[in-house]
């Protein structure tokens, strides 16, 4: 089987620093994927390299077989690929449910005709609020659906990051370290609901993530990066137990 | 304001400030929204008024003398010269990421061309200080105060036009996404907000409310293709008060900067002798002192749910 994405042979310079070299990585549809490595590893860039916020230097991205490495961010998200940052990324001066509606597409009350008459586009913009608040629910932030997203925790604002990309009914969500910054409890809470994407929505998964022991818990499968080249590869326990990345991450 | 001035001349005044500074408000918005979405500093934004003035002096000339049309007329001649504006010239240079002293360039530039065209097409077919001919009625009329027909056509339609700009930009839809704009445009983008589209609308709103107020402003005054050119500088000045970010601080600062021209100047004038003259010394003023001692505008002080960036 054709995995849902394939990464042949990335690379990607910053001027004399080779970042990404010659990377090569699968992940099957239905996988949660687990890319771990020390910072400034390259683990970012090639999330970077997938979604199309920056070009690659050489290599190839397909998504469903299709080759979407020279895409920009846009198009890569509306074929079905969402991405989460480090940082969340958010429209913190807009409420929750504000953040949650703006990337539907085709919205009737967008254009400036329809914009004006409310009544031309309360109905749509209804059914949208509906679909917002149920995606709300899956992440359990419902009841603070009308919250500015600055004054959410820093776990919440990570569970608002996703609960957008999940607006677009993506097939293939990036996250970037989703518990970065977040209280333990919490971060394990964040990676159940990560499972639950994958069990009940079929949702794939490509996860960086420093917090191993969580991080084990839930992949199926992990890419080890160092030095912008891939070290390692396995289920989680060869990792787990690899001695090879054992030194390399854990200095033993 | 003083005892010294009468109390005709002070009502008069106010009348004045009242109607020039809802106009003023229509263009500083539309100056405010551009720069917020767009980040850019148009200073064409003058000339779409005046070519909307224009569209609204043919189409009264033409026979047509219902105000709707002529406003209609206004609207989209407007609309379509920001539009073409930014198809041609400002989307082009955003795409080789010239620098911001660049694109400002660019929009004088822009201006002069819009203007120009304007010139050759008034001098070609005679069009020079003719008003919008609809037929002037007395409203009202209290010693030397005379209100007239126009009046009741330039504030209520600036005013309705003002309120559905800061509704549509806080309720609606568009206006969501045109904030989202204003506050992380990459965001936008990387989150399938259509970022082009969203940005030719606004350019359409913002065009076609200039060439409202400028068919508004040739009603009560006389059309010419200096006369956006004219006011763009006092209309900076009611956008900078706003802190170019503000929809209700733009809006105060509109009627401020229509108050100092017409009502302060004539205290002045009156109690300590300064000439009429300096009036357009006005604007310059309030921008040089804005800038140095409040660059945020009045955002601060009002703290309104217009806020682009609230």
């Amino acid at each position: 089987m054709t995995p849902l994405l394939e990464m042949k042979n990335l690379r990607k310079d910053f001027g004399g620093l080779r970042a990404v070299d010659n990377v090569s990585l699968q992940v099957p549809e239905g996988a949660i994927i687990g890319l771990i490595g020390p910072n400034g590893s390259g683990k970012s860039t090639l999330i970077n390299l997938i979604a199309g916020s920056t070009d690659l230097s050489s290599g190839q991205v397909l998504f469903a077989s299709q080759d979407i490495s020279d895409l920009p961010a846009d198009e890569v998200f509306k074929l079905g690929i969402a991405r989460g940052y480090q940082e969340p990324a958010l429209y913190f001066k807009m409420t929750v449910l504000d953040n949650l509606l703006l990337p539907v597409k085709d919205q009737r009350g967008e254009r400036p005709w329809y914009a004006p008459w409310r009544r031309s586009w309360q109905h749509e913009e209804a059914a949208h609020a509906e679909a917002a608040v149920q995606v709300l629910e899956q992440v359990q932030l419902l009841h603070h659906y009308d919250t500015l997203a600055s004054d959410l925790s820093g776990g919440q604002m990570k569970l608002l990051e996703i609960a957008r990309c999940l607006m677009g009914k993506p097939q293939l969500l990036l996250l970037d370290e989703p518990t970065a910054g977040v209280a333990p409890k919490l971060a394990y809470e964040i990676f159940q609901q990560i499972a639950r994407l994958r069990d009940d929505f079929g949702i794939t998964l490509l996860i960086v993530e420093h917090r191993l022991e969580i991080l084990f818990d839930f992949a199926d499968y992990v890419y080890v990066m160092h030095l912008g080249k891939l070290l390692a590869q396995g289920a989680v326990d060869e990792i787990a137990n690899d001695a090879i990345v054992r030194e390399v991450y854990f200095g033993d | 304001m003083g005892d010294n001035l009468p109390p005709a001349l002070l009502t008069t005044s106010l009348v004045n400030t009242i109607q020039i500074g809802s106009l003023y408000a229509l263009m500083a918005l539309g100056i405010t929204l551009t720069f917020s979405v767009m980040k850019l500093p148009n200073f064409a934004h003058a000339e779409y008024a005046t070519a909307g003035a224009y569209a609204a002096l043919i189409v009264s000339l033409s026979g047509v003398l219902n105000p709707l049309v002529i406003m209609i007329a206004a609207f989209v001649v407007g609309a379509l010269s920001a539009l073409i504006s930014h198809l041609a010239v400002f989307k082009p240079l955003e795409r080789r990421d010239v620098s911001f002293y660049t694109l400002i360039l660019a929009s004088f530039a822009v201006g002069l061309i819009i203007r120009y065209i304007l010139f050759t097409m008034a001098d070609y077919f005679n069009l020079f200080d003719l008003r919008i001919a609809i037929p002037l009625r007395v409203l009202f009329r209290e010693g030397t105060l005379i209100l007239s027909n126009l009046f009741a056509w330039v504030v209520p339609t600036s005013l309705v036009l003002v309120f559905i700009l800061t509704l549509l930009l806080n309720r609606s839809p568009l206006g969501r996404e045109m904030r989202a704009l204003a506050n992380n445009v990459n965001l936008a983008r990387v989150i399938g907000i259509p970022v082009e589209r969203v940005k030719n609308y606004t350019w359409l709103l913002v065009g076609g409310l200039a060439g409202v107020a400028g068919a508004l402003w040739g009603l009560q005054t006389a059309v010419h293709p200096l006369m956006g050119w004219g006011a763009i500088i006092s209309v900076f000045a009611a956008a900078i008060l706003g802190g170019l970010s503000s929809f209700s601080g733009t809006i105060l600062g509109a009627y401020v900067v229509a108050f100092s021209e017409n009502t302060v100047i004539l205290f002045l004038n009156v109690n300590y002798g300064v000439d009429l003259a300096y009036k357009p010394a006005i604007p310059f003023i309030i921008i040089i002192v804005v800038l140095l001692f409040r660059p945020q505008g009045l955002t601060k002080l009002i703290r309104r749910a217009g806020d682009l960036g609230r």
